[in-house]
């Protein structure tokens, strides 16, 4: 009979005493998954974790932590009928979570959350651990931290017995790496990999109990931490790992060790690297390994992992052209933020200068403070366009006919522009509030389902407190909420105010009746209304009424608390969400008709309404106060890739993003066209009129010109890529 | 010129522009805003924005976009629909732009606008920030600044008092007066040469250069910020002969100017004249890689070092 440990080990630990604290049976898994999976080399050497054994897995991930498949779970019933119970009683336990999971989370937000009108929580979210606290000073330092706390708090002795067993559970690992790096030495014929191999093997005799004493054992210890913590975000690379990098002399070692990094996120994909940044002083923080990563990038050209560059007002000049010649590569990596709005906002919720000078990305664009924090990544968003919908159609959803949302009465009986704005503001409310509400609700039980001892380990205040990561017990413990199709939103606000209240053109009923015929039999009211003036184009009056929506979102969720003891704050960054809104969304007044799927891209203007060039897009989103954003606030430009190749252009970009800074603005994303942009401009010129080319010295909208030329320079682009 | 003089000298403070452009990096220092006048003194035949030439507002009507819906119908006696397209009369055509106003289609536009200094200025300053960290500011181009020569000393003295850089972008043809004015407020001059052979000159633009390279020699003179700028148009100006010459000329004035840009022929004017109903009058393919490098290496062979804007 197969022992489930050799199936499993995960669930065996689990297993192993169904009357501990659950917490503590977590841990134990973790300690048992540790001792018995399989481990292995990435192509590069590094260590590398699998959490599988030769059955598979059941799905355990190390980030999210206790998730099992229940597929994974009941393929291993089904080859391992003598365990059959066990593994389906697993399945038992999860279903009673996710049950209450449902019946707990409130059904107002459920039915916003399937029409299209965001959502709120129901993940666990990217972190930045503390990678410093093993490779500067050990788990042995991290146990005395236990031993110093786990007094004052007889309560939760099961808590610190879980994090005592992910410590090691991590020792674990790093003792049975160093016996594998030995056999592998022993087996190795290639001398490079066989010096290599007796290193690691060397340095896995300290690491990860005590401090790391050079590059390479630091090394060791990072990729320990990072691989059984899921490879998540690495948060400020270049600081927690100088110490070690600067007792290094043997510099090509460093570039090499980097080099297999790269590799190993390449093929295993990581989320945010950090670097650079400045302390509460304002003192440039940039090293010798800031530059060295910067050339990395540029040297393997990879898009992941997505790399920020933190910028502030002392940032040296060095560095900006470092950061120039590596956009110039066309990934479109580093994203520049800027610590002096950064910090300020994340002062104004508490965090004292010391710690917001802490921040790093996480996963996309979030913010957090590294190894100190949880700023509920991420959780929820609200779309605009949908309450804007819902204002429109006095709670109904257009698409379904359904009334789901507050009645905030009908448009047509509204006498002003202020009547109706108010009548959005109270939809964006409700919806942000029933979101605020189902994250609470759906995070308050994962902090107490999934307990995650590894991070509890990494995050400063959980070993201090006593209480979980996921359950409060960061230092830090906001929320974040994120807007969705803000541009679009503004855009109709403005259109409304000035075609049917300010010029009368149309009335509120022939609006209604257009977009309820999207448009069809309304050509002229569609043309008038999707050729208003725009966000995006530095125009006054459109700009504030886009920035008042954003303001009032930004109030309300400072109104609510997460319930491990924060604020929720908000931020915007779409990814590639914006057209799933698109598509479940009714026709709006800025002219999009329905289900297009097509809506703004992040903080930016509405693809293609942007006329006026990045100066003007940049004055339009510089009216938003970037300081209410703790959550990332992203603007994203696209430049033609001729724009970084010569110094004017390098010199250009640099004070654009200066300017932008300057003026208030938080982050800054850069890309390069790309020949499929080009293509899809060419088949739709109207989303894609603000991209600027140059022709024979001379820069022209690329939609203004003639087919032959659109299509030299889409043959050129090729050329380029 | 103080602010109560400019105040009575202001009687001319209404020019006609075609559109105002942001965000220009490769037209003078830092990031600027190109305010195109309208009305131009030369004829080249080259001429990459044909739709500045007059001083009068022009239609532009771009045949692909239109769908031949015949809205512009009811507003517009110029036009009739022949087997299902859309025909101007172009002659007929009082430039009202009403059609561009019930066009579903944005295939009509009318280009020119009348407008004072100072509202051009209310746009020009949004960048401000922008040209504060780059260096940049105004560049006035066109059509031809010096055709407009008050309007635009107007806005260079509007614009020198908000303290930004001052650029225009000439052929030259100006009166001696305007490049005085316009140098002594410090304005950078981004220079054409186009031939240094006055008969061709008039050939290829309809006047001589005499005048144009004695305001240059003025210009020098005084020591004005000076970039010049060589349109090189493949079987026009570009032999081997006019190289030289215009290397000779560079040479001997070395350390007056402060680089010299070739900029190669490109064929964005041939489909922005078709638009207004005219007919290019030079046609070819756009500059190649090889020709412009055999450019660059004449002028070095002649011992002048030049810049290409591509």
């Amino acid at each position: 009979m197969t022992n489930l440990v050799q199936i499993d080990p995960f669930l065996y630990g689990y297993f192993l005493d169904e009357n501990l604290e659950h917490g503590e049976r977590v841990g134990l898994a973790l300690l048992h998954a540790a001792k018995n999976i399989e481990i292995r080399f990435s192509r590069r050497l590094l260590p590398e974790t699998a959490f599988e054994t030769k059955y598979g897995s059941a799905g355990y991930t190390p980030s999210e932590g206790l998730r099992f498949c229940n597929e994974n779970i009941m393929k291993l019933a089904e080859q391992f009928p003598e365990h059959k119970e066990t593994l389906l009683g697993y399945i038992r336990e999860l279903n009673v979570f996710s049950g209450k999971a449902r019946v707990l989370c409130c059904e107002s937000a459920e039915k916003l959350d399937r029409a299209g009108a965001g959502w709120g929580g129901g993940w666990g979210g990217h972190s930045n651990p503390d990678y410093g606290r093993i490779v500067n000073f050990g788990t042995d330092y991290i146990r005395t931290i236990i031993s110093e706390n786990r007094d004052k708090h007889p309560d939760e002795a099961w808590f610190y017995r879980s994090c005592s067993y992910a410590l090691d559970a991590i020792d674990v690992f790093g003792e049975r790496y160093r016996e594998q790096a030995l056999i592998n030495a022993e087996k190795c014929e290639n001398t490079a990999d066989k010096a290599f191999f007796l290193r690691m093997a060397k340095a896995f005799e300290t690491v990860p109990k005590k401090p790391a004493y050079d590059f390479m054992s630091a090394m060791c210890s990072f990729m320990l931490i990072f691989a059984l913590d899921g490879s998540d975000s690495p948060g400020r690379f270049d600081q927690y790992m100088y110490p070690a990098y600067s007792k290094t002399e043997n510099k090509e070692e460093i570039l090499d060790l980097l080099d297999r990094l790269w590799d190993y996120f390449h093929d295993h994909r990581s989320w945010n690297f950090c670097i650079s940044g400045s302390d509460e002083n304002g003192n440039d923080e940039t090293n010798e390994l800031t530059y060295d990563i910067l050339a990395m990038i540029r040297k393997k050209g990879y898009n992941t992992p997505n790399l920020t560059c933190r910028v502030h007002r002392n940032t040296p000049d060095k560095l900006w052209n470092a950061i120039v010649d590596t956009l110039a590569t066309g990934t479109g990596l580093p994203a520049l933020y800027n610590d002096d709005v950064v910090c300020a906002a994340l002062e104004k919720i508490g965090i004292p200068p010391a710690d917001s000078h802490d921040y790093c990305m996480n996963g996309c664009n979030q913010i957090d403070i590294l190894g100190k924090s949880h700023m509920g990544l991420e959780d929820g968003e609200v779309a605009f366009a949908k309450c804007l919908e819902f204002a429109l159609h006095n709670g109904t959803d257009a698409m379904s006919g359904a009334q789901i949302s507050v009645e905030t009465g009908d448009p047509r009986t509204f006498m002003t522009y202020e009547r109706f704005e108010r009548a959005f503001m109270d939809q964006l409310a409700f919806v942000t509030y029933n979101f605020c509400n189902s994250a609470n609700t759906r995070q308050h039980l994962r902090g107490v389902f999934e307990p995650h001892p590894l991070r509890s380990c990494l995050i400063a205040g959980c070993l201090e407190k006593g209480r979980d990561y996921r359950n409060g017990g960061p230092l830090y413990n906001h929320g974040q909420i994120l807007a969705e199709g803000i541009a679009d939103t503004g855009d109709s606000l403005y259109a409304v105010k000035k075609l049917v209240y300010d010029e009368k053109k149309y009335t509120m009923s022939e609006l209604l009746d257009a977009l309820d015929a999207d448009f069809e039999g309304y050509e002229q009211l569609h043309h008038d209304f999707k050729n208003c003036e725009k966000f995006g184009n530095d125009i006054e009056e459109v700009d504030k009424i886009t920035a008042r929506a954003l303001n009032r979102f930004f109030t309300v969720l400072k109104r609510n608390n997460t319930y491990r003891g924060g604020v929720f704050t908000g931020g915007c960054s779409t990814f590639n969400r914006a057209a799933d809104y698109g598509l479940q969304t009714a026709a709006l007044p800025n002219g999009k008709r329905r289900g297009e799927p097509l809506l703004a891209d992040s903080i930016a203007a509405t693809p293609g309404r942007d006329t006026n060039g990045p100066t003007a897009q940049i004055k339009s989103v510089l009216k938003f106060n970037h300081t209410d954003a703790c959550s990332g606030f992203v603007f994203q430009n696209k430049f033609e890739k001729k724009m970084f190749t010569g110094e004017k252009g390098k010199e250009s970009f640099i004070a654009l993003a200066k300017a932008y800074f300057a003026g208030g603005g938080q982050q800054y994303t850069v890309t390069v066209v790309s020949p499929e942009d080009l293509l899809a401009a060419k088949e739709h010129p109207e989303n894609y009129r603000n991209l600027i080319v140059r022709v024979g010295g001379y820069s022209d909208y690329f939609v203004n010109l003639e087919e032959e030329l659109q299509d030299n320079i889409i043959e050129r682009t090729f050329i380029d890529v | 010129m103080k602010h109560e003089e400019r105040k009575t000298a202001r009687r001319y403070d209404m020019g006609i522009v075609c559109n105002i452009q942001k965000f220009c990096i490769h037209d003078g220092d830092g990031i600027r805003t190109c305010v195109f006048l309208k009305g131009c003194p030369l004829r080249c035949i080259w001429c990459h924005n044909p739709e500045s030439l007059e001083k009068t507002q022009c239609l532009s009507f771009h045949q692909p976009k239109c769908s031949s819906c015949g809205n512009c119908l009811t507003v517009c006696s110029a036009r009739k629909i022949n087997n299902g397209i859309l025909q101007i009369e172009r002659e007929k055509c009082i430039k009202c732009g009403k059609c561009a106003t019930v066009c579903l289609n944005d295939a009509n536009e009318l280009i020119g606008k009348e407008i004072t200094a100072q509202e051009i200025m209310i746009e020009v300053m949004k960048d401000k920030m922008f040209y504060d960290t780059s260096g940049g500011g105004i560049t006035i181009t066109g059509g031809e600044p010096s055709y407009q020569a008050d309007f635009t000393l107007e806005l260079l003295s509007l614009a020198k008092d908000a303290g930004i850089s001052l650029a225009i972008e000439t052929c030259g043809a100006g009166s001696r007066d305007f490049y005085k004015k316009a140098a002594d407020l410090g304005t950078t001059f981004l220079y054409d040469i186009k031939c240094m052979d006055s008969e061709r000159h008039r050939k290829f633009t309809g006047a001589d250069n005499s005048h144009i390279l004695s305001n240059l020699h003025y210009l020098m003179e005084r020591g004005a910020d000076i970039i010049i700028r060589l349109p090189l148009i493949p079987d026009c100006n570009d032999s081997d002969e006019d190289i030289a010459m215009l290397a000779a000329f560079l040479h001997k004035n070395k350390g007056r100017y402060r680089y010299a840009e070739i900029m190669p022929y490109h064929t964005l004017g041939i489909g922005k004249a078709e638009k207004i109903g005219v007919t290019a009058p030079y046609v070819h393919d756009n500059a190649a890689d090889a020709e412009i490098s055999r450019w660059c290496s004449l002028f070095v062979s002649h011992g002048t070092d030049v810049r290409v804007s591509k």
